[in-house]
Order: C-alpha cells, then sequence, then structure tokens
C-alpha cells in the first residue's frame, strides 16, 4: 500500500484543498531541423567556389550559431515562437576538431548549464563541421511547441541579423541567406517515463518496507523466542524447529550465527572443526548437544566434500566457474550481439542470467544441494550501495526525466544489481570446503591472463579480442584491440581482456594477493616456486601495460599484506628480488619506462593535469546535489567530463551518502576479513587476506580511474568478497533443512 | 544435482507447466501473422556530383570544394518545396515521404537532446523513404529510395537525381558556371521480401515465455511459503514455529 502510494504520487500530484490528484508534468518533446548559409549569390552550384570560400562560410555560421543562443536573438526566437524567452534556455555546442578535453565544460559552464536545465524550454544550436549548416534540436512539454520553436529558429536569426543591419545603418548591404531546410520534426522523447518513474518508486519504497518488515518480524521472532526458551528442556532433543547447530541464542534469545574463534581439531575426527568448551571441555549439557551436532555436522561435511568443486555433479558451482572463466578470459564487455535489440547484449549478460537464473530455480526448488543463502555484514553493505543508488534515482527522477538522463539511470543501475547478483549468488553457491579450490582457480585464470598480456606486450598481438573473435558464432560482434597503437603520451595499449589498460592493472591486482597469499603459507619448494611464478607473471603483466598504476595498484596490496603478515613478507625478501628480475626479464622496458614516467619533469602529464582539472570543474554538480547526487549512472563522460577517479564520479552521482555507501561496501569486506586473518585459521584466514588485500586495491583503483564503468573489476573484486562471504558463513547443517523452499 | 530437484518440481506440477505450453503455443500463433510485415522495394543509384565540363576528365576545372557542394545539394533536398515535389513525382502525400541525409564523415558529438531526438523524432517511419548517402572524398552521392512496390522505389530515386540536378542549375551563378548532377547508370531495384525472422522471432518469443512460465511455477509457490512462514506465530507455540513451517515442508 505504501508503496503504490509513493508511486502514484511520483506521477501525479495530490492537493488536499480542494482534492485533487493531477498527472505531473513528465512529458518530454524534442524536434529538429536544419538551417543552411550561403552568400546572396549562392555557392552551392559555383564551380569556382573554393575550401577558402567554404572555410570562410563555416566561420561565419559558427559565428551565427552562437550568436544564435545570446539573449538579444533568443528574444526574437522566443518571440516568434510565441514562448516567454526567460523559460528558454539557449546552448551552441562546440564542434570544432579540438580535443575532448578542451571541450569538457569547467566549472563556470556546468553552473550556468545547472541553471539552464531548470527552464521548460530548450534550443540548442549545434554547427556542422563539414558544411556551412547548423543543426538545430528543441525541447518542450509538447510536440507541437517543440516544433515551434525550432521553425522559430531561422526566421528569428533572420529578425536579429535585420535588428544588427538596421543598428549600424547597412539594410542594404549583402547579407548571409539563411534557409530552413524543411520543417522541423518532433516527436514525445521520454514516451513510458511515467512507467519507469513509477515503477523505480514502487520497487525502491516496496524493498525498503519489505526490509523493514523483516527486521520487525525478527526482531518480534526473537523476543518470542526468548520466552519460548526458558520454559524449554535443555535435555530435550533437537526438534525440526530448532535453531541450526550453528546458531546460538542471544542473551534475548535472538538467533544469531557462531562464528567461533575457539574452534579446535576434534581428536575424533583430526582436521575437522567442531566446537569446545572455553576450558577445552564441553560441559554443559547444552553443550553435549552442540558438541555432538557439531560431530554430526562434521561427518556430512566429510560425505559433502566428496561433492565439493570441482569434483561435484552440482550444475551451479560450474555455472560459477564457467562465469569467472568469462570474466577473467573474455573481453566480454566489447563482444555484442549483432542482433537489434532495445539493451545491448554484451557477453556476460548472457552468461550471468543464465547463472542466476538456476540459482533461483535450485533455492526455489529446494533440497539438500541447493544453495544457501546466508547474511553477512557485507551483503547489508552491498544491499546500501543498491539502496541509495535507487535513492538518488528516486529522489532525482523528475529532474533526470527532463535532462533525458533518467532511462541512462536505469539502465546503469541494472548494471550495478548484475554486478552485485554475481556477488549474491557466489556467496550462496561456493561451499566453505570449496573456497580454496575456487581461489586457486581464480589464480589459474589470471595467470592464463597475465600470460595473455604479455604475449600482447611482446608480439603485439591480443589473444583474447581475437580467439573471441575465432571462436565464437558469427552472431556475435568483437570489437577491435589496437595491439600497436599507442596513447597521447606515446605509450603502447597493452590492455589483454579489458577494455582499457588501467582496467587489466587492477584484473592484475587484485588476483595478486591469491598468488602472494599462496606464496606466504606454503612450506614445500615446488608450491612455493609456482607461487613464486605466478607472482612474477602478474606483476610482469601488469607493468606490462606502461601504466604508472601499475606501480600505485601492487604496491597497496604489498602494504595491505605487510600489515597483517609482515614477518612472513619480510622472510620473503630475497624471493622478492628473484620475482623482480624476472618480471623485468618477462616484460622487458615496461619497468623502467614507468619510472621514467613518475619523474618530476612528467609528472605534468595530460593524465595527471586532467584529473586535477576535474576536482575544480566537478564543484558546481557536487554542490547542487551534496547529500544523494545528481542520480545514479546519469554523468555520462561523453556529456559531461570524462572523470578520472570512482569517487568522484559517485560523489556526482550519488552523494556523501553514496560515497559512504561505496566506502563501507569496500570497508566491509575488510572488517570481516580481520577476525579470521588475526586468528589465523587455516581454513578461512587465507581467503580473507586474499579479500581484504584485493579490497583495498580495489579501493586505491577506485581513485586513479572510474572503475565501475569497467565490469571486469567489480566483477572480480565482487567475486572475492563473496568467497569470503562463503568462507565466513556458519556451517551447513547435514539434515538437508534450509531457511526456504518450495 | 539442482537440476534434478528443479525437474522434480517441474514434473509434481505438470498441469501447470502444460498449460504454459499451451500458452506459449497461443503466443507464437498471435505473434507469428502480426510479426510478418508488408513486402517493400528499395531502389539505388549513385549520381556523381560534376562541373560541366567534367572536373573528372579536365583537371584545369578547378572546383576544389566540390565535395562540400555535393553534401550541401543533397541537404538542400530536405528542403519543403523539394519533398512537396518528391511527393508529386511518385504520386504520394508530402505527409507519407521521409527524406535523410546521412554522412560517411564521423559526426560530431552529439548532445543528450541532439541524440534523443534524432532516434525518436528522426527515425524512418512512413511508408517512402528516401536516403542520401554523401561522403566527404567522393562526389558520388548515393541515392536509396525504400517504398511499398518496386515501381514506386524506381520512381523515387529517379526523381530525387532529377531534383538534384534541377537543384544545381537553379542556384548555379551561370550555366557555363554551374554543377551537374548526372547518374553513374542505371536504377537497380530489389524487392525486400517478408524474411523468416519474424516466424523465428515469434517462436523465440514463445519459448521465453515458456521458460518464465517454468520459472514461475518453480519460484511462485515458493515465495507463497515464503512469505507464510514470516506469519505471527499461534499463542504458546515455540519461537520458531513460523519458520519450521518453511523448513518442514517437503522439498519441491
Amino acid at each position: 500500500m505504501v508503496a503504490s502510494l509513493a508511486a502514484l504520487m511520483s506521477v501525479y500530484s495530490l492537493s488536499l484543498l480542494p482534492p485533487r490528484l493531477e498527472p505531473r508534468g513528465l512529458q518530454i518533446a524534442g524536434a529538429f531541423t536544419r538551417i543552411s548559409l550561403d552568400r546572396p549569390r549562392p555557392l552551392m552550384s559555383d564551380r569556382l567556389a573554393t575550401d577558402g570560400d567554404y572555410h570562410t562560410l563555416r566561420d561565419r555560421t559558427v559565428l551565427l550559431g552562437t550568436l544564435m543562443t545570446s539573449q538579444p536573438a533568443m528574444r526574437h526566437i522566443a518571440r516568434r515562437a510565441g514562448i516567454d524567452a526567460n523559460r528558454i534556455a539557449g546552448v551552441t555546442r562546440i564542434t570544432a576538431d579540438v580535443p575532448a578535453t578542451i571541450t569538457e565544460p569547467d566549472s563556470e559552464q556546468r553552473a550556468n548549464d545547472i541553471i539552464e536545465l531548470a527552464r521548460p524550454y530548450r534550443l540548442e544550436v549545434q554547427p556542422d563541421p563539414q558544411t556551412p549548416t547548423l543543426l538545430i534540436t528543441t525541447q518542450a512539454p509538447t510536440v507541437a511547441e517543440a516544433q515551434r520553436l525550432a521553425d522559430a529558429a531561422a526566421p528569428g536569426l533572420e529578425d536579429y541579423r535585420l535588428e544588427l543591419a538596421r543598428r549600424r545603418d547597412a539594410v542594404d548591404e549583402p547579407a548571409l541567406r539563411i534557409e530552413q531546410l524543411g520543417r522541423a520534426r518532433g516527436a514525445v522523447l521520454n514516451a513510458g517515463a511515467k512507467v519507469v518513474i513509477a515503477g523505480l518508486t514502487f520497487a525502491f519504497v516496496f524493498a525498503i518496507a519489505l526490509a523493514g518488515l523483516a527486521l520487525a518480524m525478527r526482531l518480534r521472532t526473537a523476543r518470542s523466542a526468548g520466552i519460548g526458551e526458558d520454559g524449554a528442556d535443555p535435555g530435550e532433543p533437537a526438534g525440526r524447529g530448532e535453531a541450526p547447530a550453528d546458531t546460538a541464542r542471544t542473551r534475548g534469545g535472538a538467533l544469531r550465527p557462531v562464528f567461533d574463534p575457539s574452534l579446535a581439531i576434534s581428536p575424533a575426527m583430526p582436521g575437522l572443526p567442531i566446537a569446545v568448551g572455553p576450558g577445552g571441555a564441553v560441559a554443559s549439557p547444552g553443550g553435549m548437544r552442540v558438541a555432538a551436532r557439531e560431530r554430526a555436522a562434521a561427518r556430512g561435511e566429510i560425505s559433502s566434500r566428496a561433492g565439493d568443486w570441482p569434483h561435484t555433479t552440482r550444475v551451479l558451482p560450474w555455472l560459477v566457474a564457467i562465469m569467472l572463466a568469462v570474466v577473467w578470459l573474455v573481453p566480454f564487455n566489447v563482444v555484442t550481439l549483432s542482433v537489434s535489440l532495445p539493451i545491448d547484449v554484451t557477453f556476460d549478460r548472457l552468461v550471468l542470467p543464465v547463472l542466476v537464473a538456476v540459482w533461483a530455480l535450485a533455492i526455489a526448488a529446494g533440497g539438500r544441494y541447493a544453495p544457501r543463502l546466508r547474511l553477512t555484514p557485507i551483503h547489508l553493505a552491498i544491499a546500501a550501495v543498491v539502496a541509495v543508488a535507487c535513492l538518488s534515482l528516486v529522489v532525482n527522477a523528475r529532474a533526470l526525466n527532463h535532462a533525458l538522463e533518467l532511462e541512462l539511470g536505469v539502465k546503469k543501475l541494472t548494471l550495478l544489481v548484475s554486478y552485485l547478483s554475481l556477488f549474491v549468488v557466489v556467496a550462496s553457491v561456493v561451499r566453505r570446503s570449496e573456497v580454496a579450490a575456487f581461489l586457486k582457480y581464480t589464480l589459474a585464470l589470471a595467470v592464463v591472463c597475465a600470460l595473455g598480456m604479455i604475449w600482447e606486450y611482446r608480439f603485439k598481438y591480443n589473444i583474447f579480442y581475437a580467439w573471441s573473435d575465432q571462436l565464437l558464432p558469427g552472431i556475435f560482434e568483437v570489437g577491435s584491440a589496437e595491439s600497436e597503437a599507442v596513447d597521447d603520451m606515446g605509450r603502447r595499449i597493452v590492455r589483454g581482456p579489458a577494455q582499457i589498460p588501467l582496467e587489466a592493472v587492477a584484473m592484475m591486482a587484485m588476483a595478486l594477493p591469491v598468488a602472494l597469499v599462496g606464496l606466504i603459507r606454503s612450506s614445500r619448494a615446488g608450491p612455493r616456486l609456482l607461487y613464486a611464478l605466478a607472482t612474477a607473471l602478474l606483476l610482469a603483466a601488469t607493468v606490462s601495460t606502461y601504466r604508472k598504476s601499475a606501480f600505485v595498484a601492487p604496491i597497496s596490496v604489498v602494504l595491505t599484506l605487510a600489515y597483517f603478515r609482515r614477518r612472513e613478507l619480510i622472510r620473503l625478501a630475497p624471493l622478492g628480488l628473484v620475482i623482480l628480475v624476472l618480471m623485468h626479464v618477462l616484460s622487458p622496458g615496461a619497468f623502467g619506462s614507468i619510472v621514467s614516467q613518475l619523474s618530476s619533469d612528467r609528472l605534468n602529464a595530460p593524465t595527471v593535469s586532467d584529473r586535477t582539472a576535474d576536482y575544480d570543474a566537478v564543484r558546481p554538480d557536487v554542490w547542487a546535489h551534496l547529500m544523494f547526487g545528481r542520480g545514479y549512472g546519469s554523468y555520462e563522460h561523453t556529456s559531461y567530463r570524462l572523470l578520472d577517479q570512482e569517487f568522484l564520479r559517485q560523489l556526482i552521482e550519488v552523494g556523501v551518502v553514496g560515497v559512504a555507501a561505496y566506502l563501507l561496501m569496500i570497508g566491509s569486506v575488510v572488517a570481516v576479513a580481520r577476525r579470521p586473518i588475526r586468528l589465523r585459521r587455516p581454513a578461512d584466514a587465507p581467503v580473507a587476506l586474499v579479500a581484504a588485500a584485493g579490497a583495498v586495491a580495489f579501493a586505491v583503483i577506485s581513485l586513479l580511474f572510474d572503475v565501475m564503468s569497467f565490469p571486469h573489476a567489480p566483477y572480480i573484486f565482487l567475486s572475492m568478497a563473496a568467497l569470503l562471504a562463503a568462507a565466513m558463513a556458519p556451517q551447513p547443517r547435514n539434515d538437508g533443512e534450509r531457511s526456504w523452499s518450495s | 544435482m539442482e537440476l534434478v530437484a528443479i525437474a522434480r518440481v517441474l514434473t509434481r506440477r505438470w498441469r501447470s507447466v502444460a498449460a504454459g505450453a499451451l500458452i506459449a503455443v497461443a503466443i507464437a500463433a498471435l505473434a507469428a501473422p502480426g510479426a510478418q510485415t508488408k513486402p517493400s522495394a528499395v531502389a539505388e543509384v549513385k549520381v556523381l556530383v560534376d562541373t560541366r565540363g567534367s572536373r573528372t576528365v579536365n583537371l584545369a576545372d578547378g572546383a576544389e570544394a566540390i565535395a562540400t557542394q555535393a553534401n550541401l545539394l543533397a541537404q538542400a533536398v530536405l528542403g519543403d518545396e523539394q519533398r512537396d515535389a518528391l511527393a508529386r513525382a511518385v504520386g504520394v502525400r508530402s505527409n507519407d515521404l521521409d527524406i535523410s541525409v546521412s554522412s560517411t564523415i564521423p559526426p560530431p558529438r552529439p548532445s543528450t537532446l541532439a541524440e534523443h531526438v534524432a532516434k525518436v523524432a528522426g527515425a524512418p517511419v512512413r511508408p517512402y523513404r528516401l536516403e542520401l548517402i554523401v561522403s566527404s572524398d567522393v562526389l558520388i552521392v548515393t541515392v536509396r529510395a525504400t517504398a511499398p512496390t518496386i515501381n514506386d522505389a524506381l520512381r523515387l530515386s529517379d526523381a530525387a537525381a532529377t531534383l538534384m540536378n534541377v537543384i544545381a542549375v537553379a542556384r548555379a551563378p551561370s550555366w557555363s558556371r554551374g554543377l551537374v548532377v548526372q547518374p553513374l547508370g542505371t536504377v537497380t531495384a530489389r524487392p525486400l521480401p517478408a524474411t523468416g525472422n519474424e516466424r523465428l522471432l515469434a517462436i523465440a518469443v514463445a519459448l521465453a515465455a515458456f521458460v518464465l512460465w517454468c520459472g514461475a511455477v518453480v519460484v511462485l509457490p515458493a515465495i507463497v511459503r515464503l512469505v507464510g512462514s514470516y506469519g505471527v506465530p499461534a499463542p504458546g507455540a515455540g519461537p520458531s514455529t513460523a519458520r519450521s513451517r518453511a523448513s518442514s515442508s517437503p522439498t519441491g
């Protein structure tokens, strides 16, 4: 009811006196036309016309186009269109052939744009860079008004020219011919916006209300549980409805999972953890029961381990493995279906829905092999990110609709949900006993990726793009890698399966902890050698991108590991030197090139100055929507600025609250990982170390580029966080009991 | 193993699955005839923008800005008078004719508004379409006409080529200094029959509907039970009665 009411209020305005329900003016219409300029004696069909003539004519067209959106000219256009001039925003776009960074709006321009955006009518003029023509685009609440405004542009400009001529007493002088090329064509631009706004509002309010209700029910159940327990016989055998073995009751009687650090090795079952009391003995009857249940669970674990991935017939872990292989080895973001569909279907959007659908069906169908949903602090933090993103869109829905950016925001929100669904699926599908296998698998994929990148660096051949093109059926279109290309600073573009080199750096940096933790933990020479080789390959691949970030990201990983395991890392120092030499051998010249980029005389490179220029330029956007931002996913870099920092993008799009949620998401991984790391439990300390270092690397990378815009890195970060969540989850019961089933 | 559990649920609820299959078949049957589009035809002719003395055979004939002029001549066809003239030539109403000029030159970075307007308002929706494709390097304009019949398409492309020449002559400062627009070869036309893709699409839609239906058959009862499991416990009942209802029910 609440959600329906909120949805209704989002598209209708309700007044009490008199009682009335009126639809909000959400419709946006647009129209376009072209204006051609020529000399009084036309050049269009004159064989003696020269390029110089047209160059001059184009310059004049740009001048007139710019004047057209000035206040005096806009008055004439508004009068012709029959619209109040103060309600029309006029913009002339720069189309000169200059680098995009020059045309990016600065803070003054953005401040002006934000004010102009509030006006209901808009006239945009875009000079054609090739011909002396102007593209006129208009926006208005109705199609008729939009067409009228567009059709008024040419006569309004002519009126303005005449006024100028009269003022300068030059009416009889030859003037440019202003000719409109056809009546304006218009249409409604946001058909379905009402449904989107109402649907988004409903979904958000419903989800929040549902979460609130679930919390209330949980508290209520917990309170009732406290009363029930008082009257229960402690020696009574456990029934179907009792709490699982791995939960305990809080002082208030609430059920809570036990993350007991005092898990010890059972004499009866060496190698398997069971719960023992603080004194090492199981003293109380309740404790006896817990111990017995733990032993039963342990027996169950023995039997279940036989079915652990990769030695399992369960489909879901295999689907997860396929998805991880796609993430690590396929340039999925440039692999698209060559079929005309309303959405861009990239390769991951074909694989992930299958995984999610099978997962949802398996949960609903139930059975002992069904995934188990377990709530961890990481889940809550990730839910907060989605909730804030959704809230930012709901709060700004009308403004975004007016700026025609709502659709984009909703698309990006869907993308965010798809990232996060991988987390939820992996965290519930992967068993605690499978985490180690999945970590090794991740490392193997990362090493293959690193080998491919080194190959690309040395032989200028991107195997990921080339093989994807060859192996995938013709219905897929694969982008090109251009491995021989260099950027503005003359650096080679080595990107592996990623879209840009920085994304590849992020991938390697997040895989590095797996190799380093393996190196720290392995005591035998063979595995240690293999992990050292993997580390060298990952580092060599990272530096092969020629990016300064290739130093920063791995250093953050090493520092994080040093914080938790400094003695072990110091012991590895001699091996580190060997790895550095090996890295140099694998990617010769790359290391030195990055070092030279860090010299003081080269630190004012465009990559640095562009980043620093962003801080000032985005101030108006930040201050205009400080708390919840302008709406998730709505700051399109092609329309505004290319932001080279994820935190900055988050600040603009989801505000201070969104940045806090984003930090919470990363911080929750470190926070959850801290305890097992400190306790050095062999079962979960390695994955905790990997996830914590990966999370810190992800945070550092978020300072270096807009990491969430490139899907490889978020997928990898969230899959590692999910493995940590799986490792931290309570032990599953052996009786196949589940939280819900069909 | 999970698939076995899903299959068991579907087997147990075979009546619902069968109903879904019938609905999917109905969807396919309904979608297939509607998906068939009217057959149309496309005619194409390339025209060369040249000087009277032919710049292609006489290097001294100047006209260094002719590429820009070819582009402008194509754009001149967008005018209202020109549209009316073309419509008259084909014998259709002016409102039934779409004219667009596209270029092989990469367009400048469009604004959000311009992009939306071009996509929605600029989309060809009328039965008669004329597309003029210009290039920055070659002085050849491709005239492509789409119409319900081959004859209409031929007439439209022919009329467009003639109209471009008329504009060139009319806008020339003098006969000798003017440009000419001449067709390169004859107009080629071919029918665009309705392909089998529509039928495939109908089958795909039906299949998707059936899969979604089966998904709903498995998921919805589970959601109902989950919601039911959060019901208020009966007075005097144990703390986890509500929860146990969900877990004690037979899986699937």
